[in-house]
Order: structure tokens, then sequence, then C-alpha cells
């Protein structure tokens, strides 16, 4: 049985060097990605706020909207980088002591951030002040046995939390409407951690959401809205612009699902009794699912960012490039 | 419902030409690995495949990053690794597989921190372990007939060298031809069968349809061309059965067949143990080729 045994007596000699050479690039590329990555995810940092309070938010689009309403009272930290996918991000060590250092800390709190899950609620036990958005607005939520089916979603008053079965929809930041709805809480939380009365900012910010609402509508308004999404994160925005939500490659309110063949295969059978003009696909759902589905429809495959700014300098820029982007593939 | 009901096994691919582009891209991958898989079993060499299937990742990770193809990425990501392993195993005298352990492991942290810190980043590491079957392209058909048509060649070419390599070792020193260039020529079977793969079943899945399918043939045959055709049957099989009941039953495609795969070769071992037990009192001469003597060509 010499056979089984195994020798390791690979390689050639002569081309060690030149092995040797292609880990050295690799290794470089891979210093040279990370050193432009420290810089540009701890610039907000760097800010002059060292004696500022620092507020820390989760993810980029509720960032946007913590900043501007606090304006330069305070110093807003976004925890998870853009490009990276909120649904999974593991915070590093220094993300933990920021956090940890906060006077406040905004997070999504539908079980959004999962990967933070354990390091929000070490916090909280810490006693760190955390504000969750979900608990601050009409929760859309699915109860297991109608998973899958957005349209059957039920919306309730209270965020009932205590509820056990049944999921969550934590993308609220989509809908303006659901944003204004926690703006009081959310300024008032936030206004006395940092010690400053935030109250004339918020009526500024509430104006904005308010006419950002009816811009929303009017563009939505002028097309046919049905949705097919990556996954199921359309729901805020479909129930509030009267969108029909058709469906979702990966139709759960998570990223960190899998597309099953069955599942590819309903959502095939939906959009062609619908008639959908387009697919929308973006972080966390497989590119090349989407795209083949889409050829094979004979339907356009488009990407959308809808979790993070993406290089929106605002939250009403990213909101209207979100909302121009589907009238114009639908339109 | 009818069992062979046209509607439970074959209209699923009818109307869905994803479906078709899966069970297409499956069964290519399924040969592949029949070809490659039969001397990763027969020679011992699983670890070293598991090993780069997660080797190729910070490659693919980083090709990813820059925009280069992911093949190219995960090519390099392999060479590294065995370039590695040759390394550590020839400077320092230390075994083979402690090497190959050393290199797993880092290559397989490098290709998490790079991911872990990565603006943009598409994809993650999850599908590229477990593949997107259910997005497969022409182009991805294309690429996995190119790995299948070099590992065949490779495999042709090579075919005798490669069984005494399998089978007996210290033959195979007195026989002339040499070791390391054969070995390594069986590495290259694996690195392109493991780089191939991680646009269909993913570089981690993959290692389940080099070793299952194989191994059962191995139970069944002792010709290298049997357990081949064997193993290409149980893929292909494997294939078709897991994309079915991830059709109708909502899971997770890629897993599933490989699952199936794994499940066969323990049928196909529970088969031969009973069999064995029932032929006791003769000879059990024709069942295990390891156990007895010689695999032939």
């Amino acid at each position: 049985m010499t056979s089984l045994n195994f020798h390791p007596t690979f390689a050639i000699s002569k081309s060690r060097k030149a092995l040797a050479a292609v880990a050295l690039g690799a290794l470089l590329t891979v210093a040279g990605c990370s050193s432009n990555e420290s810089t540009s995810s701890s610039d907000s940092l760097a800010d002059d706020g060292a004696s500022k309070p620092v507020i820390v938010v989760t993810y980029s689009t509720l960032g946007s909207i913590v900043e501007q309403l606090v304006g330069d009272a305070a110093t807003v930290t976004t925890l998870i980088p853009d490009g990276q996918d909120p649904h999974v991000f593991e915070p590093s060590a220094k993300d933990i002591e920021l956090l940890n250092n906060a006077s406040i800390v905004v997070s999504n709190g539908l079980d959004f951030e999962e990967g933070l899950e354990e390091t929000l609620e070490n916090a909280k036990t810490a006693g760190v002040n955390v504000f969750m958005a979900g608990d601050h607005i009409t929760v859309r939520k699915t109860s297991e046995e109608e998973d899958g089916h957005t349209d059957e979603a039920t919306t309730d008053t209270t965020a009932v939390k205590e509820e056990e079965h049944g999921a969550f929809d934590p993308h609220l930041w989509l809908s303006p409407a659901t944003m204004l709805e926690m703006l009081p809480e959310l300024s008032e939380a936030v206004g006395a951690a940092i010690g400053t009365d935030l109250s004339v900012q918020m009526e500024t910010l509430a104006a904005e959401l308010t006419a950002l609402d009816s811009e929303i509508q009017e563009i939505i308004g002028g097309i046919k809205c049905e949705l097919v999404s990556g996954h199921d994160e359309m729901g805020y925005f479909a129930d509030r612009y009267g969108c029909e939500v058709i469906g979702a490659i990966i139709p759960s309110f998570s990223t960190t699902s899998e597309a099953s063949a069955g599942e590819v295969a309903n959502l095939k059978a939906e959009v062609e009794t619908h008639d959908v003009k387009a697919i929308f696909t973006g972080l966390g759902t497989s590119p090349d699912v989407a795209e083949q589905l889409a050829a094979e429809l004979g339907v356009k495959a488009v990407t959308l960012s809808t979790h993070f700014l993406d290089g929106a300098k605002t939250y009403r820029e990213f909101m209207l490039r979100m909302v121009n982007e589907i009238a114009e593939a639908l339109g | 419902m009818d069992w062979f009901d046209n509607s439970v096994f074959i209209e699923p691919f009818l109307n869905n030409e994803f479906l078709r582009y899966a069970l297409a891209a499956g069964i290519l991958v399924a040969i592949t690995c029949a070809v490659a898989g039969t001397f990763v079993v027969l020679r011992g060499l699983a670890f070293v495949g598991d090993a780069l299937s997660h080797g190729v990742l910070p490659g693919i990770a980083t090709a990813l990053l820059l925009g280069v193809s992911g093949i190219v990425g995960a090519a390099v990501g392999a060479v590294v690794m065995m370039g590695g392993v040759s390394l550590v195993t020839r400077r320092f005298r230390l075994s083979g597989d402690t090497a190959i352990g050393l290199l797993f492991v880092g290559m397989l942290a490098l290709g998490v921190i790079i991911t872990s810190r990565s603006d943009a980043f598409v994809g993650d590491l999850t599908r590229i372990l477990f593949g997107e079957l259910l997005g497969v392209s022409q182009s991805d058909l294309l690429s996995q007939l190119c790995a299948l048509a070099l590992v065949g060649l490779i495999a042709f070419v090579g075919r005798r060298p490669f069984l005494l390599l399998s089978v007996d070792e210290g033959l195979a020193r007195t026989s002339g031809f040499s070791i390391r260039l054969f070995h390594n020529a069986m590495l290259t079977m694996i690195v392109i069968t493991v780089v191939a793969s991680f646009q269909t079943v993913g570089t981690l899945l993959v290692l389940g349809m080099l070793i299952a399918p194989a191994a059962t043939g191995a139970l069944f045959a002792r010709r290298i061309s049997r357990m081949m055709t064997i193993a290409a049957l149980v893929g292909t099989l494997s294939t078709y059965i897991g994309l079915l009941l991830s059709y109708h039953f909502d899971v997770a495609a890629g897993a599933t067949i490989v699952f199936t795969a794994v499940m066969f070769f323990a049928l196909a071992a529970v088969f031969t143990e009973i069999r064995k037990a029932l032929s006791k009192p003769s000879d059990g001469e024709h069942e295990h080729p390891h156990a007895h003597g010689r695999v032939h060509v």
C-alpha cells in the first residue's frame, strides 16, 4: 500500500524563484489594497472632533441621516464601510472599541446587522446607549408560514419583538416616510446623549424628508412599479409608493440565505406572468444568477444600490438615484 | 401523482434554461472530476485537493477586487500554494501534510482577511466556496469544457505513469520516467479541476465531486477506465438528482448535489459489504481493489 502514502515531491526547483516572485507580488498587492482601505474607512475619525462627542451609526444610509441631524455638534462615524454587506459585516477589534466608547450608537436593530448582533448586545449590557431605529417605526414582518410572499406581509404598529415567530423586515431606510416616523425619537435620544437640543435641525430634516417623499411619489407615480429584487428588500418602499413586489432571487430579508432551483423557477414564472421589465440585483445576491435569469427571460438585469450610500453624499441623493434607476428601468 | 410523471423529473429542465445550464455544467464537472478524482483517490491526494480548494481563495478574492478574471486569480493562488508547500517540505524537512496544512490555513486566512476589509467586494467567500450553479452562463460552460479537455488530455498522455504512481511508487521509480514530472502533472489536473469549478459548484464542494464518485468507482472496479466511467455516471446522476431535489424542496443546489454524491458512496459501500457477507464462504476476490493486489489499466 505504498501508493497511498503521500510523498511531497512536487515543484521544480528552477521555478522556485519565480514562485517567490509571484508570492511577493501577491503580498504587495494585498498590502496595497489594505492600506487604501484603512485610510478610507477611518477618515471620519480623523476629523478635528477630538473634543466632540462621538456618535457611531452602524451603516451609511442611516449614518447620513444622523449626520444631517447633528451637524457640527458631534462626530458621526459609520461602522460598516460602504461596499460591505451590512447583513454579514463582522467588526474588527477597533470597531468594537469605537462602539464601546461612543456617546450613543444608532443601529437598525431589526436583525439587520447580523454580524454585529453580539457586539451590540455586549455594548448594551456594558451600559452603552444604543438607539435601535426598528423600535420606533411601524415594522413590516412576515410570518414563517407565509415566508417568501412579501405581498402577504403584515404590518404592526408596535415593535412587537416578543413575538418569536416571523421575521422583521429591516430595510426601513428605503422609505423616507419610515425614517420620518422615527425622527422625533431619534433626535431626542441623540440630543440627550450629546447634550445638545436638536429640535431645530430636526424640523429642517423633517421638511427635507417630506419633500423627498413627495418627489419619489411623483417619479414612481409615472410608472408601472413592479419590483423583482435581489433579496426581499423593497417592502417598505413598495408599501409606501404603491409598488408591487413580484419576488426576489433570494426570498429572504437577509442576504445570508442561498437561492434554490425551486425558488428561482418560481420567480421566473412570476416574472413571466407579470411581464416585468427588469430584475434588480445588488449586494449579497449572486450577479450571475440574476444575469442568467434576466437573459433567459429577455429582460434587463439592473444593479441597484439599496444598502449603502455608494458614493452618494446624502441620504436624499442616495434615494433619488435609486428611484430614478428604478423608474428608468421600468419606465 | 404518478411518480414517473414527466412534470416531476423532466419538465423542470424543459421549462428552465438556467436548470439546463446548471445540469450541463454539473455533468461537465462530474466528468472532469471523475478523471482527476480517480487518481486523487488512488494516490491519496485528497488532502492536497482540500488544501487547494481553500488555497485558491485569496487569489480569487484579489482578482475580483482588481477586476481581473477569477480564474486567473485562482490559478495564481494555486501556484503560490503548491510552491509554498514544496518550499516548506524541501527546505525544512517537514512532512508533506504539515506543509499542506500550513499553507491551507494560511491561504484561507488570507482570503478571509482580503474580503473582510475590502470596499466593493463583489461576491463573498461563501459564493466562491459553494459556487453559483444556478447562475451558470454559456461562457462558464465553455471554460468548464476547456478544463475537461485539458484534464482529459493530461490523463490520456500520462495514463501509464499515473497508474504506476497510483499503485506502486517503488515500481514507478525503477521504470525510468520522472516521478516528479508526473506527480506535478497529476497535481496540475487537480488544480485545473478546482480552479475551473469555482464558478459552478464552488471550490469547496468540488472536493466532494472529486472524491465521492471516484471512491464509489473504486469500490466496484479494478480497471482505471471502469473506475472513471462509474465515477462519471455517479457524478452525473448526483448532479441530476441534486438539482431535482433543489427544485422540488427549495434547498441549495450545489450542496445538495455533493451530498447526493456522498450518499451514493455510502449506499455503494453498504451494498458492497452486504455482497461480501453473502459470498463469504466462497472467495471475496473481486471486491476491494485495494485489499487485493493491483489495479489494471
